[in-house]
């Protein structure tokens, strides 16, 4: 009923993968001979490339294909006259021919990878997972020009010769596998019958059922023995585990915590491994494991996860507040700081977007604690903390503009954040110009400051919809004041 | 370092150097100014071996979990294990072959004397089997060979025709000439509840011969799934062909205790039944003149009946209803109305045969992972991910001691619940064995309990039918055949029942 979390691979999968590259290699190679003409350049120039189509041009240019094809019949038709089998001849002609080819290609063939070959013409499927061309301007024209059904079958036919040609001792399952998926048909194979697999799927049923009926502790049962069996993956099922601790941790103390978890998975499943397409050919990458071009989803899943930490536990108490605010978050600052830095999650929006909450929080702990210590400060005190807050403020306008520059379609609400980081800057300045922002003007007492606190506290920003309906010339005028009182105070601070 | 060479004035910003020195391989004056294009290269070949120290660097990183770990490269250079290819194959394979086997057998007796007391003389005679077995199956393999070739080509990997079955044979054979009351049931139960060695059999294999055995071998000694359509019958048909036991060897299966023991396992009343199942089964032997033990001659198929054991149940099954029929024994009736009701056979052995779950009821669910926690875990991961040896995994490499500090924080952020108490007592209580006493009659008392409220009034023959269906349903996965193979038994029962 459930995916198995396990990774099956057997050589018969392998066998029937190698086949389906090369008879989608041999099919292009057919179909490119038809449509040379019409279309030179549909391939990358690699050396390997250019020869092959220099080949076939060749050929091409002495005769068309029909032409091409009368005089292979012709000479099978001799061929069989002078008593050679016709099927060999056959063979043998498309293999010279084939050989030709290969030969002028590549000296050595030994390692030659029809998947890589097939690869190199497509984008890769980690490149792919996550493009959804949406908007209009970025369509192409559909490539109209059709092949008539006589062709297609031609094309089919010699990519099959080739193949059987060169496959004659695949096993007969393999055949059979090959057979139906050339037929467009999906093999549904029997769940595993042997004794061990009988309870490896149980208990993964028991799992998602437990899960679904949101029995907890049953879940972690299953799951505990689950991740011990040999053979089991733990990242095809590291969400069922994160969500049951999640669920858990909290009332036992004896089992780890979701973030633990994930920061297990993170640092021990790098995005720095290559995407090997002959290992994990039948495994789906998007949330198994990141790449040099994917930061993993659950590297993401921990790091929102400990920036949500980080807030909660500040906001526990009132007292907690102040001391804890310098423990954990800037440890996860100085983490995204480092991790920005590499591919993955350099390129990644959504990281550079984590990166700016931090800073955004940090500025709301910092400025909201500036506001309360107001009185006990000095002068000096209060310049460096002031100069922390702006900051951070502009370190999250940074982060911020990074992550707009990746376009992405990334999208979060712009408007409120710059609200936020506005109204922390007029904390910092609320006793002088008390006149200018009057919601801030009673804000001296403590009561009142907590509750205005918790008002701009992050949660804010997750309504997007309000800010999205305020009127647009009335957010003009606010970002903009924002931005003046920005700059004015940034210079302000700096130069006292 | 500071090895400066004469060469031309350096010039730059009047700089009036001669002496130069190479720094990171450029050519660097007395006061730090570079010269211009000049980048010196390191091509000597430096004859490493010459040398006579040969140094190699230890990349020595932090990994996952904060410790040092030696960058693959470097490390596994030099413990290269010398021969990357130990599999054996052809007669030295087989004969490989026939040692691991010898050695789950004797692994399995060893588990029978020690946990079941099997008297100290049963492995003596699975041995002696085991030798008869020999040299049958090494002939069988050589007429296969000579005298049918295309009947080898067909199956290459059962070369000898041995299944872990086979060994399970063995074992049921010397029991029967001990007259021990230990039937196929019961050794079913014990493989399902992995107490017998049988599935994944290869982990308990020395890891030297489990490296070297060839996988067609090894898959065998995996055991597959569970023999749930009467394979073991058949299988114990053909050994006892092949071994030819001797005359002195007792062939009569002790017909009273494994009646017994199908009573107080189907939570029958022994009382009323025992003797006329007995009774019928005596009527049946002398009307087909059958041999009792386990056919000498038994054709492959559709003579399961010929089975004593099968032949037995077959019986009970039409006893009981006989007697319901009849009607006279009212107390019979009424415990079956209440029979009926209940619930009767072991989990695991039932799930291990089955793939369907949802049905599982709440309680169902905790005894069974509980006995997955106890039983199968610990069963499956042997060898593997144990920590202190170096891992045997079937197929897989040896995990590096990376993969195993990851495992072990895997698995303490994961503890399993009962690892204190398993720790603790490292041999707890036994496997619930279904026969406890107190639990059969707990059963009983239920059973009884829902008789005397049970309503009677219903017509015998339906009462007898549906008796019949469930016990069919029952009996099923207890002997581990199809609900086909049991009815045939029983139509062959009745048959044979009919004219006396």
């Amino acid at each position: 009923m459930f995916e198995l979390p396990t990774t099956l691979n057997n050589n018969r999968i392998r066998t029937v993968r190698k086949l389906r590259y090369q008879y989608i290699n041999a099919l292009h190679r057919e179909f490119g001979k038809i449509r040379d003409t019409l279309s030179p350049n549909t391939t990358l120039p690699t050396p390997e490339n250019s020869a092959a189509e220099e080949a076939s041009d060749a050929d091409l240019d002495r005769d068309s294909v029909s032409e091409r094809l009368k005089r292979k019949r012709r000479r099978r038709r001799l061929m069989s006259v002078l008593g050679h089998a016709g099927s060999d001849s056959e063979l043998s002609d498309v293999e010279a021919e084939e050989y030709s080819v290969d030969t002028h290609s590549h000296q050595h063939r030994f390692h030659h990878d029809s998947e890589k070959e097939f690869y190199g013409r497509h984008e890769k499927p980690q490149d792919t997972f996550e493009i959804w061309n949406t908007s209009r301007s970025k369509a192409t024209p559909m490539d109209s020009k059709t092949i008539s059904y006589a062709e297609c079958r031609h094309i089919e036919q010699s990519a099959q010769r080739r193949m059987a040609s060169k496959n004659a001792h695949i096993p007969q399952s393999a055949k059979l596998h090959y057979a139906a998926m050339k037929n467009g048909h999906e093999i549904f194979s029997q769940p595993s019958l042997a004794y061990y697999d009988t309870h490896l799927q149980r208990l993964n049923e028991l799992l998602h059922l437990n899960i679904m009926t949101n029995r907890w502790e049953s879940a972690y049962r299953c799951f505990s023995i689950l991740l011990r069996l040999p053979g089991v993956d733990i990242r095809s099922m590291w969400g069922a585990g994160v969500r049951i601790l999640r669920e858990l941790s909290a009332s036992n103390k004896n089992i780890g915590t979701s973030q633990d978890f994930l920061g297990w998975l993170s640092s021990i499943y790098t995005s720095k491994s290559n995407f090997n397409h002959s290992m994990n050919r039948s495994l789906d990458p998007v949330f198994r494991s990141g790449s040099k071009t994917h930061s993993a989803k659950f590297v993401i899943a921990w790091m929102w996860e400990s920036l949500i930490a980080c807030c909660t536990e500040s906001d526990s108490s009132y007292a907690e507040r102040y001391s804890k605010v310098n423990n954990r978050l800037p440890a996860l600052i100085e983490k995204l700081s480092e991790m920005v830095l590499v591919p993955p999650y350099m390129e990644d929006s959504e990281v550079w977007f984590i990166y700016a909450m931090c800073h955004l929080i940090s500025a709301d702990q910092l400025s909201e604690r500036f506001s309360h210590e107001d009185e006990k400060s000095s002068g000096l005190e209060k310049d460096i903390a002031r100069n922390q807050v702006i900051q951070h403020i502009t370190k999250t306008h940074n982060c911020i503009k990074a992550c707009l520059a990746k376009n992405d379609d990334f999208r979060f609400p712009h408007r409120v954040i710059q609200e936020q980081l506005a109204s922390f800057e007029k904390r910092l300045y609320h006793d002088q110009n008390s006149d200018v922002f009057p919601s801030n003007s009673d804000t001296t007492g403590e009561e009142g400051s907590e509750i205005l606190s918790h008002e701009l506290d992050t949660q804010e920003f997750l309504a997007p919809d309000v800010s999205s309906f305020v009127g647009e010339d009335d957010d003009e005028d606010f970002f903009g004041r924002s931005e003046r009182v920005h700059f004015g105070f940034d210079s302000d601070s700096s130069s006292s | 370092m500071s090895t400066f060479f004469r060469g031309p004035v350096c010039g730059t910003d009047n700089c009036r150097s001669r002496l130069w020195r190479i720094i990171d391989g450029r050519r660097t004056c007395q006061y730090g100014h570079v010269m211009d294009g000049d980048v010196e290269f390191n091509d000597d070949e430096d004859n490493i071996n010459s040398m006579g120290v040969v140094t190699r660097r230890l990349n020595l990183t932090t990994n996952a979990t904060g410790s040092f770990r030696a960058s693959s490269q470097s490390q596994t250079l030099g413990q290269s294990n010398p021969a990357e290819f130990t599999k054996t194959y052809g007669p030295e394979g087989d004969r490989l072959f026939l040692k691991c086997f010898q050695h789950v057998l004797r692994l399995q007796c060893g588990w029978l004397v020690q946990h079941e007391h099997f008297p100290p003389v049963f492995p003596h005679v699975v041995k002696l089997l085991w030798a008869r077995l020999l040299p049958a199956v090494h002939n069988d393999d050589n007429h296969a060979g000579t005298g049918v070739p295309t009947a080898t080509r067909t199956r290459p990997p059962g070369r000898y025709r041995l299944s872990l079955l086979s060994s399970v044979c063995l074992l049921h054979m010397a029991g029967t000439h001990l007259r021990l009351p230990v039937f196929w049931f019961d050794y079913l139960r014990w493989m399902c509840n992995l107490q017998l060695p049988y599935f994944k059999a290869g982990l308990h294999l020395p890891a030297v011969w489990r490296r070297q055995l060839p996988n067609y071998y090894l898959q065998l000694l995996e055991g597959g799934k569970v023999p749930a359509e009467g394979q073991f019958y058949h299988k114990l048909a053909r050994t006892c062909r092949a071994v030819q036991p001797p005359s002195f060897f007792s062939r009569a299966v002790a017909l009273e205790p494994l009646l017994l023991k199908l009573l107080l396992a189907l939570r029958l009343p022994p009382q009323p039944l025992f003797f006329h199942v007995l009774d019928l089964v005596q009527r049946i032997r002398q009307n087909t003149s059958a041999e009792p033990f386990p056919g000498d001659e038994l054709p492959e198929r559709d003579l399961l009946h010929l089975q004593p054991e099968l032949g037995a149940v077959a019986c009970l099954i039409v006893t009981l209803r006989f007697r319901l029929l009849q009607g006279e024994d009212k107390f019979l009736t009424r415990y079956c109305a209440g029979w009926l009701l209940a619930n009767a056979g072991d989990l695991v052995t039932q799930l291990s045969s089955t793939t369907s779950t949802s049905t599982a009821s709440l309680a169902a669910t905790d005894q069974y992972l509980e006995w997955l926690e106890t039983r199968f875990l610990p069963a499956s991961t042997r060898g593997g991910g144990g920590g202190g040896d170096e891992s045997t995994e079937p197929g897989s490499q040896p995990r590096s001691i990376d993969q195993r500090i990851a495992d072990r924080k895997l698995h303490a952020l994961f503890p399993l619940e009962r690892v204190g108490v398993s720790s603790a007592a490292p041999a707890p209580a036994p496997a619930p064995a279904p026969a406890s006493t107190s639990d059969v009659r707990d059963a009983y008392r239920a059973i009884c309990q829902d008789a005397a409220a049970a309503n009677v009034a219903g017509d015998a023959e339906e009462l007898a039918s549906r008796v019949e269906t469930q016990l069919v349903i029952w009996t099923c996965p207890l002997l581990a055949i199809t609900e086909a193979q049991m009815r045939r038994c029983i139509e062959h029962a009745y048959r044979c029942a009919g004219p006396a």
